[in-house]
Formats: structure tokens, sequence, C-alpha cells
């Protein structure tokens, strides 16, 4: 039986990916083609996948850290996309908590 | 070498998002023994072989991340000293009373250069059984359990001034510098490995822009075999591994890095070497440190890098 099935839309990064009912939105973009997300440590601790939701209806399906998401963040929709399911289609912007860039970083990123 | 002054890591004080959920996998997947839970209603772990009341409390925060992480020094006349000696350098200290942590004799706390609290220690009780102390089997139904480290090994530390830990911890607390990265543009260190025994390190730090971070606990196992193991015991507990089973050029040791449910990185890891205070430190070069990281793959993982708590 084919499961439903969401879109999740970036518009300003061309992230389209989509996500099964039941998957978190950072589950969706890992299983999805190539670099969507960053990922970390996918238990609401890292913050490295934070997002901002500009449209559709979600779940919060775990903790996460306030040191990522402030009450006020988690309001208005920014979020780690490991700790929200969508309940429909989304709209979402990265919004990385990045750590600032470390030397290592540097690095990884020329 | 004999081993005196600071002896060996003794216990972190880790922030988890979920009490009972920690609870759950640092008992039944990491397979540690939980001994204990005072009236703030910190848990208390100590791994299979460990003699010590507890190397592991988890303290339920709405931010994950390290609290402290300690050393046991030889003796209470050994702490009174590091404590004297630590303010004789600039450090101010502060006195935590006995009883604090259950088990646990006084210790003295102290912030160093990059933002972590360390804290000394020279009493905790031994919470081993007397079947561990006479004619006692190589090992028991609890070394079997989860993934059922050794002991707590040591720990990596982000945070900015990686210089002023390197000559707090090597001039004052008496450890050696094993193994650093050096950046090959400016000659400066962007991490160093220090140990106060003879293993490769007993604590490392990264340079990183925002002080006070954790980059992982680590937890000794005896073989490369249990290594392999504890990747099965994280896949099929759904674990995040963030890289291995492989092996670090930097130490030598086979390893896994996976994250407990609150974000914070753990290892699993064997092997290694053993070293002495007189040798001369290994120098790894930034263009190297691909190698370093990752043995076999020389690869710089980004997640591993980048990704802390």
């Amino acid at each position: 039986m084919q499961r439903h099935k969401y879109k999740i839309e970036n518009p300003s990064h061309e992230l389209d990916f989509s996500c099964y009912d039941g998957e978190t939105v950072l589950e969706g973009a890992l299983r999805g083609k190539g670099g969507t997300l960053r990922s970390g440590c996918a238990s609401g601790g890292c913050g490295i996948c934070r997002i901002a939701v500009l449209g559709g209806q979600w779940q919060r399906c775990g903790v996460m850290s306030r040191a990522h998401v402030s009450e006020a963040d988690e309001i208005a929709g920014v979020v780690l996309a490991c700790r929200i399911r969508p309940q429909s289609d989304l709209l979402i912007q990265e919004a990385a908590h990045r750590p600032k860039a470390n030397i290592f970083w540097k690095k990884v990123q020329s | 070498m004999a081993l005196t002054g600071v002896t060996r890591p003794g216990h972190a004080q880790i922030r988890v998002l979920d009490l009972e959920q920690a609870v759950t996998f640092y008992r039944d997947v990491l397979g540690l023994q939980e001994t204990g839970r005072d009236p703030q209603g910190r848990v208390y772990f100590k791994a299979w072989d460990e003699r010590d009341h507890h190397s592991l409390i988890l303290r339920q925060a709405d931010q994950a991340g390290i609290d402290f992480f300690a050393f046991k020094v030889l003796d209470c006349a050994t702490l009174d000293r590091l404590d004297s000696d630590l303010n004789a350098y600039g450090v101010k200290t502060e006195r935590i009373p006995a009883g604090e942590l259950l088990e646990t004799g006084e210790r003295v706390r102290f912030e160093i250069p990059t933002g972590h609290l360390i804290e000394l220690y020279a009493e905790k009780s031994f919470a081993v059984g007397e079947d561990r102390l006479l004619n006692p089997t190589p090992w028991n139904a609890a070394a079997e359990h989860g993934i059922a480290p050794v002991r707590m090994d040591h720990c990596l530390l982000y945070g900015p001034d990686l210089d002023g830990n390197l000559e707090l911890f090597t001039k004052v607390l008496g450890f050696s510098l094993t193994e650093y990265v050096e950046n090959d543009e400016d000659g400066s260190k962007i991490a160093i490995w220090l140990a106060c025994s003879n293993k490769a390190h007993d604590i490392a730090f990264a340079r990183y822009p925002e002080p006070g971070k954790l980059h992982h606990v680590s937890y000794l196992l005896e073989s490369w075999e249990k290594v392999l193991r504890a990747g099965d015991i994280c896949s099929m507990n759904k674990i995040k591994l963030d890289i291995g089973p492989t092996r670090h050029g930097i130490t030598r040791g086979t390893t896994i890095y996976a994250f407990d449910p609150s974000g914070n990185r753990f290892e699993t890891f064997s092997g290694g070497y053993q070293g002495y205070p007189d040798w001369q430190p290994i120098r790894w070069t930034l263009s190297e440190l691909g190698a370093g990281l990752d043995y076999p793959q020389r690869k710089l993982h980004e997640s591993f890098l980048a990704v802390v708590t």
C-alpha cells in the first residue's frame, strides 16, 4: 500500500523533497536526493537542522533544545527538522542556528 | 610512570532533554549500571568494570550539553595542593562540599579558558562487589548487557582559548601533550590531546568560537570486535550514528561515534597506544586532518567537525 506523501518545498534553495506519513522532515530530507538539509544528532540537541516553516501544518514529535529553539521560535514555526512531522505539504526555509565558522568548518567548506 | 597528582577521569555530568528516555538509553543500550538518584533528581551510572560509585551523572535540562567534567586526584593533600596551585596561577576555584554528589568527597571546581567547568576530587566510595575482588571471573553478565564498556575513558570539548587550556593542563595539572593538530598556515594549534596517565588521551580540546561545548564523552571497549558489536547494538536500537566503525589516525583508536537521545555525542572505542610523559608530542597538519580523523577513508566528516551540544 502506498503511504501518503507530503511535499516539502524550499523555493530559495530548490530543495524540494517528500516525507512519508510518520517521517520527520529531516528523515525525508535525508532520504531525498543529495544535500538537502544539514543533519547532526537527529535528536533535538545540536540544532544543526534548524528550519523556519513558512506554510503548512506540522506536529512536534520530541523535545528540542532551548539553546536552539526558544518558545517564541517554536510558536513562530522556527523548529528543528528532526523534531517535526508534516501534517500537510510544507513550505520551509533553512534557518541554521549554525555554529559560527571555526577553522575545521572553513576547511570542510573550502 | 607512577600515577600521582591527577590520576584519571572521574565523572561527567551531562544534560539531557528527557531524563527517563536518557536513563533507558544509558542503562540498556550503552549498558551502564544505575547506581543512584539524588534529591535533585540526577541519575548516576558506572560501567561494569569500574570500581568507583559513578562516572556519569544525568541531569534533566532544557538544553543538551555538559555541566562539568571531573578528575580524581591521588589524595586529599594533593587536592589541597592543586587548589592552591590553581589559585597561584590565577585561576579562581570553588569548593563544593562533600556529599553534593552522591558518595563523593569535597570537589574543587574551576572554569578553564575554553569555558568548561572542570572538577578535581580525592574521594569517592567504591561500589564494587566482593565477587570482583576475590578470585573474580574475567567478566560477568553485566559485561554482556548492551554495549557494556569497561570504563568512561575521556572526553573531547570544544571552545575558543585552546592555548590557555594547554598551558593550564600542562603547567598546573601535570598533564602531557600527546598529539596536536596544527594549522599549516599560521602554526597555531587547533586541537590538542592531553594525558595525565600513560593513555593516548585523558581529555582533548578543539578550537571553536563558542565556549563550553561538548563534542563527546568516550567509553572504552576491549576489542575492535566489540566496537563492531556496539555498531550493531546502535542500529538495532535506531541510535543515530555519526561516524564509524573506523580507525582514527590520531591516537590510533578504533571507533564508533553516535548520539544519545538528547543529541549528546558519545564514542565507543578500543585500542590506541600507551605513552610516557617524556615522549615528544605527535604533530598532525591540517592538510592531513582527514587521515587523522578517519584513517581508512582519509575523510573530513562535516557533522563530526561541526556538530556539538
